[in-house]
């Protein structure tokens, strides 16, 4: 890890560093937590398949029903309730630049 | 005569039925006390209008005979938990303004159960951390002091401190928490009150605002164990809305506390034992197998090899799911946004501006491991981990019912202590984090105190979809700990 | 039919491969029970799942996972048993949730084929790589305010189907074959109603060039191409400026082109992309999809006769030519309208002719699609068998059967009305002829002397006398002995 790589990773995720003092704070903690999860290699983990989740074994699917409501339509008057800009039933963002 | 904070919830709930009290006296006196004690800041949005509302409600089932099951108990709330109508904010500056138009399936559970909301407590921001120093509202102060003279503040333990510090203080009689490496079990073993993780899925998460969803479970807080048998009771069971909840009955779980656990066989995991463990942890420990094996039960020593590897496993996947579920706080639909002309200042501006330290740092190290040529290394390496942990339990589990472990390193420490390395901070979770990995229940009962003073837990873990033997377990530890002590003292 | 370019340093062949992105027609979304429809007004068929509100979880539509495994059958794929739904990272206003769920490492369909029906009446096995469920993006409007841009959510986490194909289309026309006949099998299944224009089918084209016999070469992915016409001239753009670009030494580099309608040319996008790391990962939310033992197969009971099948069996049952059956089956309602036809007409061949030609021909002149034809395809079979049974000749057919598409009128009240009963009666025809000749005596002898074309001209002025109902084929017998047998 770097201060290149610390950048970078701080533009994927979309949030901005203040100054270089951050990018180094940022890079030490990283660096930090990095080799405290480096012991994981030494765990031999061959042929093991991954577990993404502890109830992998359960299976969810719902009917093709269409509902009013939190989890069907809300309605825009509610999806909009919280948004920082609105217009016309639209939320508002500053121009998307193609 | 005694004040209505000496009752617990079970005493208060009896006494409601009976008539002895009104759910408006007790919700009057919980608020009371709020008042009293809220420098303590374990709630970051208090509900008063909304509990009298639902004391007068209570009063009037319990005077026509349709009381619900815990009708008229004043709970707090986890700030985790969205309210409808009431602001939610995880901790979070980047949710200082949001108002949801929905009710997370728990706390309509709880609500509907004829629970009265006193407020929305606090917690480490979006659930990340082990002090609730991490929340944006400020630090929860622990109503606990040490009794070496000093007074220093102390933590409540994280990431559901508001909610231990709460129920510790008797600022209400039960709370919700959510538990993502330990966040009820550390807390509550902080505060010396109990408090459950139930199994992965029996706890619908729909609602809870997310921190990492593979290992984020609802439970609760109380000052019994019979109390918190009671309230997992109400807001357990299946959710269609939730596609990781188990679709399963949820058991009568105060019925499973029957002071007996002769035939029980209790496991010892050895590495459990690690290295410069407390002396008055280890003595806690022995205590507590004593008591159980006087009591009847069998103990053996079982293995679970990889749990030194839990929390580095733990410390890739959470930041990993973390640093997507955290992705839709972007200043869009809702939040605070910090406003800019170009989209994409937009978006940094308002994320680096709305999350904490210790958010950003996760996301940092979640965005990481995912990243192109890391992912193997780190993501994929550390779900087989998991697998390996899970599997540990599972072998265990043919040898006993459930395992005895102290649940905390430590007592608590003070506001401010372990903030130089978040690797330390993160240490605090090292008895509770595997149990997340493996989705298995889990639970903190208090047993002692350490040599300030200070209440330490032990902790119980059960079979998958097993929290009846838990609850049996507890109420006998409960019983031979005999925990008196209270804070404020 | 492989499109070949010739270029300065010999012969260069172009190498497709597509991905479609198709809507899949459910009521209700991917993940939540919001609406999928279309025109509803903005942010009113998002639910709060869909707007990806703090605390709100997917569930997944069983609908669109039949649709899935109905589409893959459809192309005779491979069905997986287990897939797994990941989350695709990045930022974009009309992406709610900071990630698209989508299905990466796997797919709930493998590896499946069809086959393409080009111009010159040959096919080609095309092979499908995948098929995989995914959620669909909002809508950014960008035209109603000077620096600011809209969004709506109502299409955000409606559910798609990305189908892959591999790189086997070698140019244009097959690219637009394939296109054509994937769309009309989807159709068939009733999983995406195929509208390109409405953009419920959408493509992106992958496009190399290689000398033939060569391995692939770089190839570039072409979005926008929103339209069968656009594919071709997106296909002819790029790899000729792929070509231009490696016989003038410079390398063709792998990305992303957009592909503009107006200017006619494909352009980088490779400023949007350069800093993407999609950061997959299984949705920790949903757990790994795993079908039900038999639920393909229950499926796999209900599929409809699909559109090669349907043509092979036109061609051996009712004896139609490639082409017929080729139009034919374009449409399931346009091959089961002819099937109707048939029934009551009797006479394939003839009804082929005059579903394509006539009924097709005034439906296409006004605008209209089958579904909505005056004539229905009983009174077309009616029309049909009195043609066959001699009733009315061919060309007095035509006169009906524009007085049937005018008025809905039934062919034979037409006929009777009209009184267009067609003349059979051999006295009667012959004295016909009789007249005419009578009143020409001067072609008579032309004729006889050689002017065969005056034939026309008798037969010509004897129709004019009967209204054109004499039968054509006794007319030219019986006039043919008169003219000779003299």
């Amino acid at each position: 890890m770097d201060e290149k790589t610390i950048k970078k990773i701080a533009h994927l995720a979309r949030m901005s560093l203040r100054d270089e003092s951050e990018v180094q704070q940022r890079l030490r903690e990283s660096t930090g937590i990095l080799s405290f999860i480096e012991q994981l290699q030494e765990v031999d983990t061959t042929g093991i398949v991954p577990l993404a989740n502890p109830n992998d074994d359960i299976q969810r699917l719902r009917k093709d029903e269409v509902m009013t409501g939190e989890i069907g339509n809300a309605g825009s008057a509610h999806v909009l309730a919280n948004a920082p800009e609105q217009n016309s039933g639209y939320f508002v963002v500053p121009k998307i630049v193609e | 005569m005694s004040s209505i904070s000496d009752l617990t919830l079970d005493q208060t709930r009896r006494k409601l039925l009976s008539k002895e009290l009104s759910a408006k006296d007790v919700t009057d006196h919980y608020l009371s006390r709020m008042e009293v004690y809220k420098s303590l800041n374990a709630y970051i949005t208090e509900t008063p209008d909304l509990a009298q509302k639902q004391a007068a409600e209570s009063d009037a089932r319990l005077a026509n005979g349709t009381a619900r099951p815990l009708e008229g108990i004043p709970i707090g709330m986890k700030d985790l938990f969205c309210t409808e109508g009431i602001r939610t904010t995880a901790g979070s500056k980047i949710l200082g303004n949001f108002v949801p138009h929905y009710e997370s399936t728990v706390s309509r559970k709880l609500r509907d159960a004829g629970t009265i909301m006193l407020g929305k407590t606090n917690l480490d921001e979006f659930a990340m951390g082990s002090s609730n120093t991490t929340s944006a509202y400020g630090n929860t102060i622990s109503p606990w002091r040490r009794k070496n003279g000093g007074n220093e503040e102390l933590v409540p333990g994280g990431s559901s401190g508001g909610s231990s510090a709460a129920v510790s203080a008797k600022l209400c009689l039960g709370a919700t928490g959510t538990d993502t490496g330990g966040s009820i079990r550390q807390p509550a073993s902080f505060c010396g009150i109990v408090g459950i993780k139930p199994t992965y899925g029996r706890c619908s998460r729909w609602g809870i605002i997310a921190y990492a969803s593979s290992l984020d479970q609802a439970g609760v807080f109380a000052e019994t164990v019979k109390d918190t048998a009671l309230l997992l009771e109400a807001c357990s069971g299946f959710d269609p809305r939730d596609s990781t909840s188990a679709n399963l009955p949820v058991p009568d779980f105060s019925a499973a506390l029957t002071g007996d656990v002769r035939g029980l066989r209790i496991g010892i995991p050895k590495e459990y034992r690690v290295d410069n463990m407390p002396e008055e942890i280890e003595k806690l420990w022995q205590q507590g197998i004593d008591w159980l094996k006087s009591a009847g039960a069998e103990i053996v020593e079982v293995s679970l090899p990889h749990t030194k590897y839990a929390l580095p496993t733990y410390y890739i996947i959470a930041p990993a799911e973390a640093s997507s579920n955290l992705a839709r706080y972007d200043g869009v639909r809702y939040g605070v946004r910090q406003d800019k002309p170009a989209l994409i200042d937009m978006y940094e501006a308002t994320r680096a501006a709305g999350f904490g330290d210790e958010v950003k740092r996760r996301i940092m190290i979640g965005t990481y491991v995912l990243s192109a040529g890391y992912y193997d290394a780190y993501y994929i390496k550390a779900q087989q981990v998991r697998r390996l942990i899970r599997q540990d339990f599972i072998n265990a589990f043919e040898k006993c019912d459930a395992l005895l472990t102290p649940a905390t390193p430590s007592a608590a420490f003070a506001i401010g202590e372990n903030e130089d390395d978040p690797v330390k901070m993160y240490l605090n979770d090292v008895f509770t984090v595997s149990l997340n990995l493996a989705g298995l229940p889990g639970m903190s009962v208090p047993a002692g105190l350490d040599s300030q003073g200070l209440p330490l837990g032990l902790q119980i873990i059960g079979k998958a979809w097993d929290e009846e033997t838990i609850f049996k377990v507890g109420g006998v530890l409960e019983n031979a700990a005999n925990f008196k002590a209270k804070p404020f003292q | 039919m492989a499109d070949l370019i010739q270029g300065e340093t010999g012969t260069w062949e172009v190498v497709i491969g597509m991905e479609v992105h198709a809507q899949v027609i459910a009521n209700t979304k991917l993940f939540s029970n919001a609406g999928a429809t279309f025109g509803a007004a903005q942010n009113e068929q998002v639910s709060m799942v869909d707007a990806a509100m703090p605390g709100m979880l997917p569930v997944l539509n069983e609908k669109c996972v039949e649709q899935a495994i109905r589409t893959g059958l459809g192309l005779n794929a491979q069905i997986n048993e287990t897939s797994v739904f990941e989350r695709k990272n990045y930022f974009y206003p009309d992406l709610p949730q900071g990630y698209q769920i989508s299905q990466f490492q796997h797919p709930i369909v493998g590896k499946g084929v069809i086959e393409i029906d080009l111009p010159d009446g040959a096919t080609k096995e095309i092979g499908i790589t995948r098929l995989h469920l995914e959620q669909d993006a909002g809508k950014s409007i960008h035209d109603q305010h000077p620096t600011k841009s809209y969004v709506d959510l109502n299409r955000s986490g409606c559910a798609l189907m990305e189908i892959v194909s591999e790189p086997d289309l070698r140019g244009a026309e097959e690219a637009t074959a394939y296109l054509s006949k994937l769309r009309m099998i989807l159709r068939y299944l009733g999983t995406c109603d195929g509208n390109m224009e409405e953009g419920s089918m959408r493509a992106d084209v992958n496009v190399s060039v290689r000398k033939p016999g060569d391995a692939y070469g770089t190839r570039a992915e072409i979005k926008n191409v929103n339209s069968l016409k656009a594919v071709q001239q997106a296909i002819h753009f790029e790899s000729q400026r792929q070509v231009t670009l490696i016989e003038e030494g410079k390398p063709v580099i792998q990305e992303t082109r957009l592909w503009d309608p107006d200017k006619q040319e494909t352009r980088s996008m490779r400023s949007k992309e350069e800093a993407h790391d999609y950061r997959y990962f299984p949705d920790p939310d949903l757990l790994p999809l795993k079908l039900r033992s038999g639920w393909v197969d229950e499926i796999r009971q209900t599929l409809p006769e699909l559109p090669d099948q349907k043509k092979h069996r036109f061609m051996k049952e009712h004896g139609l030519s490639l082409y017929d059956a080729t139009v034919l089956i374009a449409e399931k309602i346009r091959a089961a309208y002819f099937e109707t036809v048939v029934e009551t007409g009797k006479d394939a061949k003839l009804t082929a002719n005059w579903v394509i030609n006539e009924l097709l021909g005034a439906l296409n002149k006004d605008g209209k699609s089958l579904a909505d034809s005056p004539v229905s395809a009983a009174d077309l079979g009616g029309l049909i068998s009195l043609i066959k049974d001699d009733t009315i000749s061919g060309k007095i057919a035509k006169d009906v059967f524009a007085e049937m598409y005018a008025t809905g009128k039934q062919a034979a009240t037409i006929v009777e009305e009209k009184g267009l009963r067609q003349v059979t009666d051999i006295a009667e025809i012959e004295a016909m002829i009789e007249s005419v000749l009578a009143e020409h005596p001067d072609n008579v002898q032309a004729y006889r002397a050689g002017k065969d074309k005056l034939f026309g001209f008798f037969v010509g002025q004897i129709m004019k006398k009967t209204g054109g109902k004499a039968n054509p084929g006794m007319l030219n017998t019986l006039l043919k002995e008169k003219l000779d047998g003299k």
